[in-house]
Order: C-alpha cells, then sequence, then structure tokens
C-alpha cells in the first residue's frame, strides 16, 4: 500500500506505507485518518529536499527493529548502531544534517533523530567553549557575575 | 534569514538530551561554558550522572573550584594556601557545589567517603535512579596513613576534614529518617568494633557511624531509586540489630527498585521475602556470599535450552540437590535476573529450575 507526503513547499511523494510508517506521526495519523487516503499527508515544517533525504533514509531502514524510547536509567547507554551506510548517509553538508535533524524530530523518525543527534555531538567533540560559539554563531552573555569568563576559559585550556 | 538548522536543533532541549547522550562529560563541560543558555541546558546534564571514579569528574569539580576560588577577591586569594585547601574548608566547598547541582543527579556512584557526606548533607540529591557506593578497602581502615581517599594529588580541593569535632558525629536531622537509622544500629558508645582482629580507635569507629548515618540518610531520601548497589554489605561502617528490618524499613519505600546489588546482605530466607518487602525488584546481585555451600552447588546438569521454559511453575517441590533450591519457592518466581557470586541465573531461558547458569 502506497502513501503520499506532501513537503512544505508543495512536492508530493509516493512511498510504500510501512516505509512511511518509520515516522510516528505519520503512523498515528494514518491511524486517524484511514477513510481520507485521497490525501497527500502534509508535512508543514518539512522541505522537499529535507523530505526526500527522510525518505532515502526510511526506505533503506525500513525493516529495522523499532527503537523503545524508554526513559529508564540506561536508556543513555544505548549507542546507536551506525553502519556503512549510514555513514555514507551523513556525508552531507553540515546545514544539511541539522536541518535533517529538524525533519526527524517534526516527524518523529527516531533512528534518524539518533543519528542525526550522534552526528551532531560528534561535531561539538572536543571543542572550547569558544570554538562552539564560533560554529553557531552565539554569543557569550555571562555577565560578570555569572562568570569569570576569562578564568573558565583558561582552566579549560589547562585541563 | 532565519536562524541556521543548527542553531535550531540545539535549542530544542528534547534533542539536546540526545545529543548530550553521545558528550562525554568534558565535552559537555564545556558545553556549559558557551553562553547562559547553554549553561541553562547543560547543567543538568553534566549533572545528570556523576562517578567519582571517572578522571572527567575531576576536571568537572576542579573546573568548579577554579571558578569559585577565581570569583575570591585576590586578597583571599593569596591567603588560601594550597594547605588550606586541604583543610575542612574543602569540604564546606563540596558540599556547596552538591547543594546546589544535587538535584540534578540520577547516576551518582561514589568511593569517596567526602561525597558521601557532601550529597547527604546537601539534602537536594533527592531524584537519584542509580545509587552504587563502594568504598572498597577504605572502610576497613580508617586510619591508614593513606587517609580515608587515596589517590590525591597535592593541590587537590579533596581533601578529608583532617579534624572533625565530636560533636560533628550525631548528625542532627529533625525527621524520621533518624529515628530509623536509631532503631536500626546500635547505639555507637556501646558498640565493640566489628573488626576485631583490627584495633580501631574510639574515633574510628565514630568516623564509622557519621558515615553510616550520612549513607542512610542519602538512601532514604531517594525513593525513586530503581539500582541501589549495596556492594560494601549493609555498606554500614556500623553493625546492624536486624538486616532484615533494614531491608524492609529501605526497601519497602522503593516503588520503582528493579536492580538491587547486595554484598551478604541477604540469606536465601531473605530472598524469598524480598518479592514481599520489595516487589518491583526483578534483579539481584549478590556479592562474595557463601550462600552457595558445597552441598548448594549446581550440579552441572545440562540445560538443553529447548524454549519450553516458563511452565515448570510446579517443578522442583522435592528438589534438595543443588541450586533447585531456588526453584520451589513461588515467591522468588518474579525475580528475573540473579547473580550470586557470579553466577548468573534467567528466568525465561532456564530449564528446571527456571534459575540456571548461563552457559
Amino acid at each position: 500500500m502506497k502513501v503520499t507526503l506532501e513537503s512544505s513547499d508543495g512536492q508530493v511523494f509516493t512511498v510504500d506505507k510501512e516505509v512511511a510508517e518509520l515516522s510516528v506521526i505519520i503512523k498515528e495519523m494514518l491511524v486517524i485518518e484511514q477513510a481520507n487516503q485521497d490525501h497527500p499527508i502534509p508535512l508543514l515544517n518539512v522541505g522537499a529536499v529535507e523530505l526526500a533525504k527522510v525518505i532515502e533514509y526510511c526506505e533503506h531502514h525500513r525493516n529495522d527493529p523499532t527503537i523503545d524510547d524508554d526513559e529508564d536509567y540506561d536508556s543513555r547507554k544505548k549507542p546507536i548502531e551506525m553502519d556503512d551506510w549510514d555513514k555514507q548517509f551523513t556525508i552531507v553538508n553540515k546545514e544539511m544534517m541539522f536541518e535533517l535533524i529538524l525533519a526527524a524530530n517534526s516527524m518523529q523518525v527516531k533512528p534518524l533523530l539518533h543519528l542525526g543527534c550522534r552526528y551532531a555531538a560528534d561535531i561539538v567533540k572536543r571543542m572550547s567553549p569558544t570554538e562552539i560559539r564560533d560554529l553557531f554563531q552565539i554569543d557569550d552573555d555571562f555577565t560578570p557575575e555569572e562568570q569569570d569568563k576569562i578564568e573558565w576559559e583558561k582552566q579549560w585550556t589547562k585541563l | 534569514m532565519t536562524e541556521s538548522a543548527r542553531s535550531r536543533v540545539f535549542h530544542i532541549p528534547e534533542l539536546l538530551n540526545v545529543v548530550a547522550s553521545y558528550l562525554s562529560p568534558a565535552d559537555i563541560l564545556a558545553c556549559v561554558q558557551v553562553n547562559s543558555r547553554w549553561n541553562h541546558y547543560f547543567i543538568p546534564m553534566l549533572w545528570h550522572t556523576i562517578d567519582d571514579d571517572r578522571h572527567s569528574w575531576e576536571r568537572i569539580l576542579v573546573a568548579y573550584y577554579r571558578d569559585l576560588r577565581s570569583s575570591v577577591p585576590r586578597s583571599e586569594l593569596n591567603k588560601s594556601s594550597s594547605s588550606s585547601i586541604a583543610d575542612g574548608k574543602s569540604e564546606a566547598w563540596v558540599r556547596r557545589i552538591f547543594a546546589k547541582y544535587g538535584q540534578y543527579i540520577r547516576v551518582l556512584k561514589l568511593h569517596w567517603v567526602i561525597l558521601v557526606h557532601a550529597t547527604s548533607t546537601s539534602r537536594v540529591c533527592t531524584n537519584l535512579q542509580v545509587l552504587e557506593i563502594n568504598l572498597g578497602k577504605l572502610n576497613v581502615d580508617w586510619s591508614s596513613k593513606s587517609g580515608v581517599i587515596p589517590r590525591l594529588p597535592v593541590d587537590h580541593p579533596f581533601q578529608s576534614e583532617q579534624t572533625t569535632r565530636m560533636s560533628e558525629f550525631e548528625l542532627k536531622v529533625s525527621d524520621p529518617i533518624m529515628s530509623i537509622l536509631k532503631d536500626a544500629f546500635r547505639a555507637p558508645k556501646k558498640v565493640q568494633s566489628r573488626y576485631d582482629d583490627h584495633l580501631v580507635s574510639e574515633e574510628e569507629l565514630r568516623k564509622g557511624w557519621l558515615f553510616t548515618q550520612h549513607y542512610w540518610i542519602l538512601v532514604l531520601a531517594n525513593p525513586a531509586l530503581q539500582r541501589l548497589h549495596l556492594a560494601q554489605g549493609e555498606t554500614l561502617q556500623w553493625p546492624v540489630k536486624s538486616k532484615e528490618f533494614i531491608i524492609r524499613k529501605v526497601l519497602s519505600g522503593m516503588t520503582s527498585l528493579k536492580d538491587l546489588c547486595v554484598f551478604e546482605i541477604l540469606d536465601f530466607t531473605n530472598i524469598w521475602r524480598l518479592h514481599e518487602i520489595a516487589p518491583t525488584v526483578d534483579t539481584v546481585t549478590i556479592l562474595s556470599t557463601n550462600l552457595l555451600s558445597k552441598e548448594h552447588e549446581y550440579d552441572g546438569r545440562d540445560d538443553d535450552d529447548d524454549g519450553d521454559d516458563d511452565d515448570d511453575d510446579d517443578d522442583g517441590g522435592g528438589r534438595s540437590d543443588g541450586m533447585p533450591i531456588l526453584g520451589v519457592n513461588p515467591a522468588i518466581k518474579k525475580i528475573l535476573r540473579l547473580e550470586i557470586d557470579g553466577l548468573s541465573f534467567h528466568r525465561g531461558r532456564a530449564r528446571p529450575p527456571f534459575l540456571a547458569p548461563e552457559p
């Protein structure tokens, strides 16, 4: 069975139902709107470029077991398996990858979300606070009362 | 132009949670220093898991320490030589840190007495899900030259208080916890050293009593614990009147406890009663016990693992050989996984008795 999805910029994609159902949001929508499937499902926060990528990901992972998102104490310890295909998949420009994280978040494609967040973590890893600020183009807004910023930075380089 | 995707990702708390799960504490330490928004997001993650056995934890505390010191007026700073770091002030400082951030801790693994005291006295470490306190050999010999906290670099903020006033040995806590403790433990003055082959001074005994109070205050303040690791036996530096009393008092209040690791606190009778007392426990690990006496050793019978398990509820009724003794009591059947002296038993994977050694 096929499902049609419409990106925020109006492009329509037709995919297998089981592929689309990797998105928790779409899966829930399909349950609710079972009778009304002649209209494409609108994805207001996801552009066509990102949606194509998300679908590419879901096609590849259509047979994966689902991730249980339990809030158990050890849930933080489960690193997501990354195969060669996934590594290849993440070789896109940084901004695209972050767009994909947002798309995966709004569609609730859990494995892609984890893959993206791991990618984001890898970027931030071993960076100093200054480097992170540069990367994200954010200002240091600590007041002197909050922290002695220069002292912090000195400490960081010492550690 | 709207905000870049990378910034937006780092503004969504749920995503930050996932990102942080792939970061080391040292990385998260950098994140908290980025700006106030990042600080706000990442502080709870930085403090989510505290394991004082990891080097990163020392880094974190040292960074906090230096930060704190940098806010001290220069005149003060000059006065505080490295020797003053080693005196009682340092303990007060660690306590302040925990009082501020203890609320965020979910997983707490401690080896240092000073940190147990600090978390307990902070009174805000009440959201723990995992608690593991393991003093190793330190508890046995409080007076050794290496001190309560070994491995200390010279200019290190964690020195234990060199001298403790006698009045501090009795915690002044005005809640029912203390009455539970007083009921459970013998009054400190009358007690003989439990380490009969060591010479233990009165002060050392009192330190043990102090630690015991701190320890149990911490445990009792955390009813939401999912995993409790009592690796040091009673983890009591103090003789207990009744182990069962302790187990009852402590565990019966914990409705989410699933995973219990103990050190000879349970005997077989206790294990069977454990389900009544703490019905949510499904994993029990027992360390260094003599529970498996010779006649109770598993007899090595092959388990053929053919998957028709869980239907043997009444099996083992008449057995007396080896581990089947675990199978006879229906209460224990709620326990899914049991480890005794390094042997692991899983329910569901085993042949009768339902608990059998893993391959």
